[in-house]
């Protein structure tokens, strides 16, 4: 039955339209047979026609009594979904754009904030605790309902009609590709974050606190709790607020937005004039004869790459601290950086593009500083547009995120890629010399990952929700990664069990890099030691991330390194910690990791070798915090 | 009478081959939807199976009135000038009614059909003309 329910939800049919349904055909049945049994002395077409009639007929009456959906029966207030400000919503572009509604439709993008009905809602309610620093909620579900209560210990109370009198309604969700995240109304009306995630892959809950790579908080039992309107709205929704006041963000909880999600006007701007323009045919076709496009709406597509990928980094870009809310402003078809610092890096970072001492910064700003690499790239996964402005293929030719992404023709779901995830093509259509005769740019195997271009030009040095994603920094390769805060190199990621000098002497033979000095050529700390015991907690995160990444296994002999992986599992970093345990049940599958165990507290695992022993005490200590 | 005759057999044929036609052109859309052919089945391409879909529809009920027309004149006998123009602008719409939206399945943008769908505005009017001079003849028969 479960799998039938989740072949249904799949087709977007949830329970409740599923019984809707049933409930008004037995209805039809029902009452044709006994109009067919009423009418015994009447012809027989006769019979059939009127039984056929009357069952239609109930049928139809049945479906339009069957009370309004989980939607209209919140009794908590959403926030309000208003067609204002020049927006129309996507129920109206689906009208004219069925192809492009229906790709939307499909993705994440989507689904990004929903109202929380069975159909949305991913994480299971069934009466268990979640506690976190001496905090403790009991979830439950009645109906189409999803509710938490707080409680005062760890124990669980039987869930009966009045533990839903004491308990909190959860009105809407965001995420539902990696993680999960519910709101409620907070008691002066704010939408409010329930201080747990749930992680979809992982099918676990896990604490706000824990799910982002944040320094531990000690001696502070205050949950982490986010509002909706301070945190989420600006990249959450479409629209929103609705004005672009970026006072009224604080002034009022009562945040409108045009539309939950990021939907089409997200990238393609308020569509009200668009509707109102094309409302005449003599327009309209005027338009689809014409190589001029539609100057009502913003088409992504016809834009620079500056400004058609400015529509993306609205979001995906590190929103330099005191600059976030002024994005509330920005409309697609602008420049972002008339809204915020898009690479806030180049004020801090020398000549030579390394960036300078800013430990002395308070730890607010830190926290942007956080964001990147000491070469100026971001390393926080779903700010790609911060790292892409870096990359020469943008700066010096017309690369853009639709070059290799698209919202509406898709290969797939997850990365919204144009071709295949790992292609080639996306490059060789500039860099077609390359691919004429792969090994001899790459000097590894034609059809190997070390030949695929992504691997070297964007390694997994970005972080974010438990787990390492590309760089969007396209650049080559250099031996970099021997500073703690340094981005860790291709090479290396891959050959973790060489040290960051064997990079350099292959770099330096293949591509003529310079050549490593004699200290550096003694240096034979594997590079995946030298990072999960020396470096900070990004760079702890993505080394321990590759322990478990295939290709690094195939490309390394990791037996020498997983001590260092064990000792991580005593990391500070809760995020750390759990990234460590994946990447060890990944390496062995039968390992005894309690995740939930970890996730909470450290669990020390002392190095016995004094040499690795000795560079633990050598840990990068600066305080990293990637709330991502 | 041999005026009368020789109208009522054009649009019996032109009936029951137009039943014909379009009667395969809907087997030719059930194809389509039996092999699932994404050019006239894919969301993108809606307005294109509306269109194939609509013209198919009047095409064959088009057909059916020219069988009533056939049999209308047969029945009724007007004989004034009205049927004769009813003829010809049923017959014009039975060509551009189906032809525009058909047409229409062709060069589908933004959610509009394609141009040809044009025609399908001039064959209305030509139908609500023969259908509005056929009720006229009408008038006196029979009272």
């Amino acid at each position: 039955m479960d799998a039938f329910l989740s072949q249904l939800a799949a087709l977007g049919v949830d329970a409740a339209t599923l019984s809707t349904a049933l409930w008004c055909a037995a209805g039809a049945v029902v009452s044709g047979i006994a109009t067919w049994g009423f009418l015994g002395g009447s012809p027989w077409p006769s019979r059939l026609l009127a039984a056929l009639g009357v069952g239609a007929l109930v049928g139809t009456g049945a479906v339009m009594l069957e009370p309004a959906g989980a939607d209209a029966e919140l009794d908590t207030p959403l926030p309000e979904r208003v067609r204002n400000a020049g927006y129309a919503s996507s129920d109206t572009c689906r009208s004219c754009h069925p192809g492009q509604y229906e790709s939307w439709h499909q993705s994440y993008h989507r689904t990004m904030t929903q109202v929380a009905t069975p159909t949305a809602v991913v994480a299971p309610f069934d009466g268990r605790v979640l506690s976190e620093r001496g905090h403790h909620f009991q979830v439950a579900r009645r109906g189409d309902g999803f509710y938490f209560r707080a409680l005062t210990s760890p124990r669980a109370l039987e869930v009966d009609e009045a533990w839903f009198d004491e308990a909190a309604r959860l009105v809407m969700t965001t995420g539902s590709h990696h993680m999960q995240a519910y709101w409620f109304e907070a008691s002066n009306g704010e939408l409010q974050q329930l201080p747990f995630v749930f992680l979809i892959r992982e099918q676990r809950w896990l604490a706000n606190s824990d799910s982002f790579l944040e320094p531990p908080h000690e001696e502070d039992d205050n949950l982490v709790v986010y509002t909706w309107s301070s945190s989420c709205v600006t990249c959450h929704s479409t629209g929103g607020p609705w004005d672009g006041r970026a006072d009224h963000v604080d002034s009022t909880p009562e945040v409108r937005v045009a539309e939950f999600g990021i939907s089409c006007e997200a990238c393609h701007g308020p569509g009200e004039e668009h509707v109102a323009a094309n409302r005449s045919p003599a327009r309209r076709y005027q338009q689809h004869g014409g190589d001029e496009g539609d100057r009502s709406i913003v088409n992504p597509g016809r834009l620079s790459n500056e400004r058609s990928s400015s529509i993306c980094g609205r979001c995906h870009s590190v929103h330099p601290d005191g600059q976030g809310q002024r994005v509330h402003e920005f409309r697609p078809g602008e420049r972002l950086d008339g809204y915020l610092s898009i690479d806030p890096m180049l004020a801090l970072t020398d000549q030579a593009g390394v960036l300078a001492d800013v430990s002395w910064l308070p730890f607010d700003e830190r926290d942007t500083v956080g964001s990147f690499w000491t070469d100026g790239s971001s390393r926080v996964a779903g700010r790609e547009h911060s790292a892409m402005i870096r990359s020469g293929c943008y700066l010096d030719g017309e690369m853009a995120c639709t070059s290799c992404h698209s919202m509406h023709d898709y290969r797939e779901r997850a990365g919204q890629m144009a071709m295949a995830p790992e292609d080639d093509a996306m490059c060789t259509e500039c860099h077609a010399d390359h691919a004429r005769d792969v090994t001899a740019h790459t000097h590894h195997a034609a059809d190997g990952v070390g030949s695929r271009c992504v691997s070297c030009h964007m390694p997994y040095t970005a972080y974010a929700l438990l787990m390492a994603t590309r760089s969007h920094r396209m650049d080559g390769p250099r031996a970099s990664g021997r500073g703690g805060r340094d981005r860790p190199n291709a090479c290396n990621l891959c050959h973790l069990d060489q040290s960051i000098g064997w990079a350099e002497v292959w770099l330096s033979r293949w591509y003529g890099a310079d050549p490593p000095d004699q200290r550096t050529r003694m240096d034979d700390v594997p590079a995946g030691v030298h990072w999960m015991l020396r470096g900070d907690a990004t760079q702890r995160g993505i080394a321990a991330w590759h322990m478990g990444y295939g290709p690094t296994q195939a490309a390394s002999d990791l037996g020498d390194l997983e001590p260092a992986l064990r000792s991580l599992l005593g990391d500070p970093y809760s995020a750390v910690r759990q990234v460590a345990g994946a990447a060890l049940l990944r390496l062995n599958p039968d390992v005894d990791v309690d995740m939930e165990a970890i996730a909470r507290d450290p669990i020390t695992q002392p190095l016995t070798d004094p040499r690795l022993a000795q560079m633990a005490t050598e840990r990068n200590e600066m305080q990293v915090a990637i709330p991502e | 009478m041999a005026t009368v005759s020789k109208r009522v057999g054009f649009h019996l044929r032109f009936g029951w081959w137009s039943l014909l036609f379009f009667l395969t052109l809907g087997v030719a859309l059930e194809a389509m939807h039996g092999f699932k052919v994404g050019w006239y089945l894919d969301v993108d391409n809606e307005v294109r199976r509306l269109m194939f879909t609509l013209a198919h529809a009047h095409g064959a009920l088009l057909g059916l009135v020219h069988v009533a027309f056939a049999a209308t004149l047969h029945i009724g006998q007007p004989r004034d000038w009205a049927p004769v123009f009813a003829s010809r602008a049923l017959t014009i719409a039975s060509a551009l009614l189906p032809l525009g939206f058909f047409l229409g399945g062709f060069g589908i943008a933004g959610g509009d059909p394609g141009i040809g769908v044009l025609f399908v505005p001039v064959g209305a009017v030509a139908l609500f003309v023969a259908v509005a001079l056929t009720a006229w003849s009408l008038r006196r028969v029979g009272s």
